[in-house]
């Protein structure tokens, strides 16, 4: 299995969660990601995406096609993580939130229970059943 | 502070281990390398590099004086690069060029205090940063990246 895990770029605040919007700033640095990964993804991958709104425009970047997954909302357990991305063959793509993601990136590569830290708009490239090897780490501010 | 650990690019076999050379791909990895490294780090850094040749060479492709260290040579513990590259108390980014499993097991410890190793192809580079958020001490992987991706 190759699973990336793309946390949202960095959005506005809000007092609705889920209805939070990317910043201009978090426009560019998803942008920017969605053409790495375009330049790197094979010709046949899922998105599945958390129904919050700036995971869904992050998401939207890449001009795929998306599934909206509700398991993934923010508060996502890493089993809930790791369960969406299973049910799909291939190269799975997650765009979630933190800690959430840091947590599954955790049990996946070291069956850790910890909060590894991801930046806003980056990728964690996981590659192979668990452990799993760090294929690569991309943040916007690096591209 | 910024910590770029760095394995040598692909190098030809040798009966010395220390004298491995490069090989024609290996340069091109590691030239890059170089390049992606040089857009994104600041304009200072400190490199570092163990004496293995297929090191040093690696090392070479930035451009920039190289500090060589006799204990990154293959076989080097955490601790040893850890202690070598300053961490986590050095004010600004370093630059270590070293060996597997030597370069992945200090990734391990250092981002999650666990053994390892983890895997770092030839060539590739991992990203560290350390900080400090809502009082905890953390380590961020900002990039980890192999040249098929470069």
């Amino acid at each position: 299995m190759e699973l990336i895990l793309w946390r949202h770029a960095d959005a506005q605040d809000g007092a609705d969660d889920m209805a939070r919007r990317l910043t201009p700033r978090g426009e560019q640095q998803a942008a920017a990601m969605a053409q790495w990964l375009r330049s790197h993804l094979p010709n046949h991958y899922t998105v599945l995406a958390s129904p919050a709104v700036r995971a869904q425009q992050t998401a939207a970047a890449l001009g795929a096609g998306i599934t909206t997954d509700k398991t993934l909302a923010p508060g996502a357990s890493a089993s809930a993580i790791v369960k969406a991305a299973e049910k799909h063959k291939g190269v799975v793509l997650i765009v979630g939130h933190q800690p959430d993601l840091g947590r599954a990136a955790a049990q996946l590569v070291a069956n850790a229970r910890a909060e590894w830290p991801i930046e806003k708009g980056a990728i964690w490239w996981l590659a192979g059943a668990a452990p799993a090897r760090i294929k690569a780490v991309v943040s916007p501010e690096l591209l | 502070m910024d910590l770029i650990l760095w394995r040598h690019a692909e190098a030809e076999e040798h009966a010395d281990d220390m004298r491995r050379r490069l090989t024609t791909k290996g340069r091109k990895q590691a030239q890059r390398g170089a390049e992606w490294l040089l857009h994104r780090l600041p304009a200072r850094f400190t490199l570092i590099s163990s004496p293995a040749v297929r090191a040093h060479q690696t090392a070479q492709a930035l451009g920039t004086p190289i500090k060589v260290e006799e204990k990154l040579a293959p076989g080097a513990v955490p601790k040893a690069i850890i202690e070598a590259a300053g961490w986590p108390d050095y004010k600004g980014a370093v630059v270590i060029v070293g060996h597997q499993p030597d370069l992945g097991r200090a990734l391990a410890q250092l981002v999650t205090g666990g053994q390892g190793p983890w895997s770092v192809k030839k060539g590739a580079f991992w990203w560290i940063s350390n900080r400090v958020r809502d009082g905890d001490a953390q380590v961020v992987v900002r990039a980890v990246v192999s040249p098929d991706l470069l």
